[in-house]
């Protein structure tokens, strides 16, 4: 296929140089603090994202409580 | 001798101008007979109480309008009744300016030579909404909808009403225009507390995504196809919180249900949710708790404190949720905006709940006192990413800036909400960006329709935005970019860049 119609190919020249960020290991030392300081930050707040994500498990009889009040 | 002729006239209509009375019940006839409930009811009580505190001045009485969701009612239920239900009801508009009929006929005839913009700048400067009256003699109110109180108060706190909606009101040759959120009156026929509830917030989520508007007698149809579980589907036994999942999903939206666990967890949902412009559907459990059944009410604002300073030294950010003092409920027992104070209540058994305390408008004393069982809210059949999972990420973020920019001194303030892409990019214009940075956006990013929009922001304004495709059940992979605020000093670029790798997102700078 020639270069012209390859879509991969044409992304990859159209893509500006904010777009090829994208990256699965740190550039430097500064940057893996940052990383590092994520993964901290992470664990920190464990406990208060867990009870949030709790609440979207819905038992049954919450399912079928019935919501019925008379004007 | 013939037989009488009927059905053979059509009805009347005339528009008759009167002031907005000093007790509003006195513009309605009690019923006849020895009704259930104390006259006037609580919602003309209320609507006449909230009315008064908008500066109303005159009431203009349209004496005959069809309206859509009356007549679907009509159609499924009364219509077999005994009594001959009328198909139409009458429609009240209410203005804050001082006029009586002959100013309304002057007004009309003004239009009619050349002055119709005049006139109707005149009316829509005044306006503040309109109240259907049905013709059910318990059930009077049917759709209303009416302006919100403005965003600042008095007192110092700031309302929120961003699951309002703009509603084009057609009145003898005049387009006005109001900024609500449509309220009814349940009539126990076609509709319980629940089904007016979920339709005032299809009546937002509809328009959004150019459905066509679920009527109280389509969502208790809906409601009761599948899950009928006990009693009858008419007149109305209630919905259970599966039975509203259902009609949310035939009116061609999804159901997200999420429980009542905790005062902050349930600020934090409500918030994302009423901020997005998406109304919630709130499943209370009035107290005593010896009651088995629930009422509901349909959340469409907030009012909002100052950010609560962040007291736990394990971290280093601030919540924008817990601003949150109160919400606006449409409580079909009482009318639309009532306050709900938002609060803790702890349970015999020493569990603490999520409250919500009801009260008239400007009055200190308590209507009813529920706890927060659950949280309903119907969204675009596209938005798959809840606010708990956009806030699992956005608050690692948060804490992880708090960490790498101490001189915020901890003041990083994250808050969680959906955009349309559309808005984003249209607003993205006012955010200082650099021409490469605003051109890579618009022409270099790909969004979702609905984007999830995790803002950070410091003690100087925006620091940068997390955009998430809401399409995705995961906040994380799903981040598309991160868009630098004016807010981030230099230095905090490079750290901004560095958590947009890690997240395996762009940066829009």
């Amino acid at each position: 296929m020639p270069d012209a119609l390859d879509p991969a190919r044409q992304a990859e020249r159209a893509e500006p140089e904010s777009r090829t960020n994208r990256a699965s290991s740190p550039r430097s030392d500064e940057e893996q603090r940052v990383w590092d300081v994520l993964e901290e930050a992470r664990q920190n707040v464990k406990q208060l994202t867990k009870r949030e994500l709790e609440a979207e498990l819905l038992p049954s009889e919450l399912m079928s409580f019935r919501l019925k009040s008379g004007r | 001798m013939t037989i009488e002729p009927r059905g053979y006239e059509y009805p009347h209509q005339s528009i008759r101008v009167v002031p907005f009375p000093s007790e509003f019940d006195e513009l309605f006839t009690e019923p006849t007979g020895l009704t259930e409930d104390v006259w006037p009811t609580a919602q003309i009580n209320y609507l006449g109480f909230y009315l008064k505190r908008l500066g109303c001045r005159t009431v203009l009485i349209e004496g005959h309008y069809i309206d859509r969701d009356f007549i679907d009612d009509l159609a499924l239920f009364y219509s077999r009744s005994l009594r001959g239900y009328p198909n139409h009801c009458q429609r009240l508009h209410f203005f804050t300016e001082d006029f009586d009929e002959s100013r309304w006929r002057s007004v009309v005839a003004e239009a009619n030579h050349n002055q119709h913009e005049t006139s109707t700048q005149f009316l829509q400067r005044a306006y503040l909404g309109f109240c259907v009256i049905r013709p059910l003699p318990g059930s009077l109110i049917g759709r209303t909808v009416l302006q919100t109180f403005p965003r600042d108060s008095a007192e110092g706190h700031r309302r929120d009403f961003g699951a309002t909606r703009e509603y084009r009101v057609h009145l003898a040759g005049f387009e006005l225009g109001v900024r609500g959120l449509a309220f009814q009156q349940q009539d126990q026929g076609v509709s319980a507390c629940a089904t007016t509830s979920l339709w005032s917030a299809i009546h937002k989520v509809a328009l959004m995504e150019g459905l066509p508007f679920a009527t109280p007698a389509a969502i208790t149809q809906a409601a009761s196809r599948y899950f009928l579980a006990g009693g009858r589907a008419l007149p109305s036994e209630g919905l259970t919180i599966d039975q509203i999942c259902e009609a949310i999903r035939s009116s061609g939206l999804a159901p997200i249900v999420v429980r009542g666990l905790a005062l902050d967890q349930a600020r934090a949902q409500l918030h994302g949710y009423l901020t997005s412009g998406l109304p919630a559907v709130l499943a209370l459990q009035p107290l005593p708790l010896t009651r088995s059944e629930g009422h509901a009410v349909c959340a469409v604002g907030l009012k909002l404190g100052a950010i609560a300073p962040q007291t736990d030294p394990q971290y280093h950010f601030r919540d924008t949720a817990s601003a949150v003092m109160a919400v606006y409920v449409h409580d079909d027992r009482l009318g639309p905006y009532a306050v709900a104070d938002l609060q803790s209540y702890t349970l015999p058994k020493g569990e603490i709940v999520p409250s919500l305390v009801i009260r008239w408008p400007g009055e200190s004393a308590v209507f009813e006192t529920s706890v927060l069982r659950a949280i309903a809210v119907p969204v675009p059949t596209k938005l798959r990413l809840t606010v708990a999972r956009m806030r699992s990420l956005g608050i690692i973020i948060a804490d992880a800036v708090g960490r790498l920019l101490p001189d915020l001194e901890r003041k990083v303030d994250v808050s969680c909400r959906y955009r349309l892409s559309t808005e984003y990019q249209r607003i993205a214009f006012g955010f200082t960006l650099t021409d490469n940075g605003i051109f890579d956006l618009l022409n270099s990013t790909v969004l979702s329709r609905y984007l999830g929009e995790i803002q950070l922001v410091g003690p100087a304004g925006p620091l940068f935005d997390v955009l998430l495709d809401a399409t995705e059940t995961q906040a994380n992979p799903s981040v598309l970019c991160c868009v630098s605020r004016a807010g981030l000093a230099a230095s905090g670029r490079p750290i901004v860049a560095s958590i947009a790798r890690r997240l395996g997102a762009t940066v829009v700078a």
